[in-house]
């Protein structure tokens, strides 16, 4: 029997998978969507999967859940921070540690860089991670990909507009990773202060082309195939009216997507706030709920994969 | 110690007294003077010359300057990858940040 590619693997950062990995992932998810729910039972039954969420996230933690659940495994964790013994100042190490004891595999979520690489190191089983400090989230990465992959039969080729606070927002670094394995061209558009950190996006200019701007304008409106919106947060202005003029030249609603091409597929990493307005929820460029539907396929098929031996 | 030099004009000599070091504490020399090169001297004879290598990973010497890592919120000992020996590039390998030299806290 050949051992799947991802069969006890860590999932720590998107950095550390190929395009073969990315596009294996993608094959099994297809396949496994086309299983009965007894032969998907069989893939996680009596497995734990144990979450440490130190930051808040009811749609990942709950994407998750839903992904084990539907292999036939349970869940055990914590999520809210208030009630438990991290908050008295129990270390990382030792919350993980025990953990690992409970569970076949685990979630961590935690606001600094590199705790996932940690906990992986000195967990047993495997360890994904769940956003780590301000730059890692690679399920996202994948699912985002995979959620390309479905609505355009394609990634290499395509124009990606990548709109919001580029600065902050932690799922844009490990997309624009996870995208620098396809031969595609990025547009980015931020405020003038939330743009993207230079120092985070080492080496990814020498593999695709990157343009950046500071408004929404003919280019992007010509050339993008597909639009990531991500939120821009209030706390990240010290002046509420800049906010507010921000927000507004960002929002993109029905008469903004009137001047995109027609094809353009809407993508948003959820919740969304008033980024998207709702006018255009019924369009059928918008793809953000898809995408959410299809990140609990992924993941189910990633942790399936990880869990065990056999290929689906 | 300031002494003249065939290759350079001058030189410096650092002296260590009644102490063996071994390579991997020399090698993290490296970090400060790529060029030196570390004699050592048994019985006031010069028993070995040794060129400085930086090594593959610099472990526990430096900070990250990533006030966000891991490393520095969970007081964990930093792990400094040699990612590039020639141009000396590095890298947290937690945080994966990518640091040059002078941004290296001791
Ligand atoms: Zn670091």
């Amino acid at each position: 029997m050949k051992t799947n590619r991802f069969f006890n693997r860590d999932v720590v950062s998107i950095k550390d998978f190929k395009r073969e990995d990315l596009e294996y992932l993608f094959e099994k998810t297809d396949k496994m969507k086309k299983l009965n729910p007894k032969e998907k039972d069989e893939l996680g039954k009596a497995r734990i999967m144990g979450y440490l969420f130190y930051e808040p996230s009811t749609r990942t933690r709950m994407s998750f859940e839903a992904a084990m659940a539907s292999i036939g495994g349970s869940s055990i964790g914590i999520s809210d921070l208030k009630s438990s013994s991290i908050e008295k100042g129990e270390s990382l190490q030792d919350t993980v540690r025990v953990m690992d004891l409970y569970s076949d595999i685990m979630i961590l979520r935690h606001q600094l860089d590199g705790s996932s690489k940690f906990a992986a190191e000195i967990s047993d089983h495997p360890i994904i991670n769940g956003g780590s400090g301000s730059e890692e989230h690679p399920t996202q990465a994948m699912l985002d990909l995979y959620t390309i992959t479905k609505e355009k039969k394609k990634i290499d080729g395509l124009r990606i507009c990548i709109l919001g606070d580029l600065k902050y927002g932690r799922t844009i670094y490990s997309l624009l990773y996870g995208l620098s394995n396809y031969d595609v061209e990025i547009i980015l558009v931020s405020p003038p202060t939330l743009q993207i950190r230079q120092e985070s996006i080492y080496g990814l200019k020498d593999k695709m082309k990157i343009i950046e701007l500071t408004e929404l304008n003919d280019t992007v409106f010509q050339n993008s195939d597909i639009l990531y919106v991500t939120r821009i947060q209030k706390e990240r202005f010290s002046d509420p009216q800049e906010y507010e003029k921000v927000k507004g030249a960002y929002t993109i609603d029905s008469n903004i997507l009137k001047r995109f091409k027609p094809d353009i597929s809407i993508m948003h990493p959820l919740p969304r706030i008033d980024e998207i307005s709702q006018d255009v929820d019924s369009k059928s460029n918008a793809i953000y709920f898809k995408q959410a539907s299809y990140g609990k396929d992924l993941r189910s098929a990633l942790l399936a994969l990880i869990l065990n031996e056999s290929p689906l | 110690m300031n002494v003249p030099s065939n290759k350079f004009e001058k030189k410096d000599i650092i002296k260590v007294e009644n102490r063996y070091l071994e390579t991997d504490e020399t090698n993290k020399l490296s970090l400060i003077a790529p060029h030196a090169t570390i004699n050592i001297i048994k019985d006031y004879k010069l028993a070995e010359k040794r060129k400085i290598q930086l090594p593959d990973f610099i472990t526990g010497i430096f900070k990250c300057p990533n006030l966000r890592c891991v490393t520095i919120g969970e007081n964990i000992k930093s792990v400094i990858e040699v990612i590039d020996k020639e141009k000396i590039i590095l890298k947290c390998k937690y945080c994966g940040r990518i640091l040059s030299i002078d941004e290296l806290i001791f």
